[in-house]
């Protein structure tokens, strides 16, 4: 039994030391990605930033398990066993020799906090699906079927939204169905929809949990940044759906300069110059990137599965070198 | 920061029922309503009740029952939920469980709208006069 947490423990404190690597690598990365690929297909983009935002997690599970690998190899007789080139005073990743010890109280500690944290991110977004339980239930309680099928809520301030992530559903104000010309309005239904076809909520609630394991400031450019391709995205399928790009660009002004005009919202908002407004219009004022071939990524990704297997050994001796100095 | 009022399926019916047909007793909302759904006269008066104790609903003893309205109409209630909604998406509260058309938290300048309305503007007659 001790050995088992033994192991485990220090297959949580590699589990840690890679998300914290990843996480310092990304810091450095990322801001160089996300200058390259700002003008880039939004659809891709915004799937590429969702595997920005998870890369700590991801990468920290893949290697525990490649760190793993050559021990459950050995231990299935597909491999030698690697301990022999070992001497005993070496931190063991292994299922076959297990470590003495139920672990260190430090490591145990180190793990507690990384724990607390990971509750804590996660009641948060628990929090948040809970608020925006709450506010569909307040907003579909007074809210009756408009035009495009959308539903209509009462209200001067000119608003559309789409709310939750299991059942996403979209609210336009009834002053918005008015003021906006029938065929802008359409725009701005088609963009709510195509964030419900899109699952931009739970998109972004995975990318938000993931996240956490980012430095702060990374974190908040790449759910920024997440935000704006999200909403780029639902652009592009709009123009898609309304056949026009153009009618989509007038869509968003229009409704930026009623928000900016209102008595309400537009002193309710709490920056002004930093809305994606300018970004949005212009992506759909450029011209769209041509589909990618899935080919070459499928290969890719095939290449570095095979890579990454390659080098299970030296990555499960580096890691053991690197915890032998941890638990010390 | 405190929700908007949040309604369950019953109260939401009761409400609408109230809105459209105006004052009405348990009785009479039980006659319109319990039918369709199958539930007791208990049911709708608990259900009255808890909207009387939320606010949402007013009353008055007639003879030997309560006549309940609502205490507010229709747009002013939509009116108050809409509010209490911005309060809560401006206090970042929902992200990121919710997605607005435009950010309803930042504005872009008067001088960057003009500049983009005039980039549109002239796309828009580029292209009709290549039609």
């Amino acid at each position: 039994m001790n050995g088992a947490l033994g192991l485990f423990q220090l297959a949580l404190l590699a589990a840690v030391t890679f998300a914290l690597g990843a996480a310092l690598l990304s810091a450095v990365f990322y801001p160089i990605w996300a200058r390259r690929t700002r003008q880039r297909d939004p659809i891709r983009r915004a799937r590429a930033l969702l595997g920005w935002a998870a890369a700590p997690a991801i990468t920290s599970f893949v290697l525990v398990l490649l760190c793993l690998l050559p021990s459950v190899l050995g231990a299935v007789g597909l491999a030698d066993d690697h301990c022999t080139l070992h001497d005993d005073h070496h931190v063991h990743l292994c299922f076959v020799h297990l470590p003495a010890t139920a672990g260190t109280l430090s490591g145990w500690l180190v793990i507690a906090i990384t724990a607390g944290w990971c509750l804590l991110a996660i009641a948060r977004q628990v929090v948040a699906l809970l608020r925006a339980h709450q506010l569909a239930r307040a907003l579909r309680s007074v809210s009756t079927r408009g035009p495009e099928g959308a539903a209509l809520v009462p209200s001067r301030e000119r608003l559309s939204l789409t709310v939750g992530v299991f059942r996403p559903e979209v609210f336009v104000s009834s002053s918005l169905a008015t003021d906006l010309a029938p065929d802008l309005f359409a725009v701005v239904v088609a963009h709510e929809r195509a964030h419900v076809r899109r699952r931009d909520a739970a998109r972004k609630l995975a990318a938000t949990l993931f996240a956490h394991a980012h430095l702060p400031r990374t974190r908040i450019r790449i759910l920024q940044d997440l935000a704006l391709a999200c909403e780029q995205a639902c652009d592009e399928e709009a123009a898609r759906r309304v056949g026009d790009r153009l009618q989509v660009a007038e869509a968003i002004l229009r409704v930026e300069r009623m928000l900016t005009a209102s008595q309400g919202l537009g002193f309710a908002a709490s920056s002004f110059g930093d809305s994606n407004v300018s970004e949005r219009v212009g992506s759909l004022l450029a011209e769209p990137e041509p589909a990618p071939r899935a080919r070459g990524a499928r290969l890719l990704m095939g290449l570095l599965v095979l890579g990454a297997i390659a080098l299970a050994d030296p990555i499960h001796h580096v890691t053991e070198t690197i915890l032998g100095h941890l638990v010390k | 920061m405190a929700g908007p009022p949040s309604l369950g399926e019953l109260e939401t019916a009761v409400m609408e029922h109230l809105w459209q047909a105006g004052p009405g007793d348990v009785k009479a909302v039980h006659r319109v309503l319990g039918a369709r759904r199958h539930i007791t006269l208990n049911t709708v008066q608990s259900t009255m009740e808890r909207l009387y104790r939320k606010g949402l609903l007013d009353r008055e003893k007639v003879s030997h029952a309560y006549v309940y309205w609502p205490r507010q109409s229709r747009e002013q209630f939509g009116a108050r939920v809409v509010e209490q909604v911005i309060e809560q998406v401006l206090g970042g509260d929902t992200e990121p469980v919710l997605s607005a058309f435009v950010d309803l938290a930042a504005r872009a300048g008067d001088d960057s709208l003009e500049r983009l309305e005039r980039l549109v503007a002239a796309r828009r007659r580029q292209r009709e006069r290549r039609r």
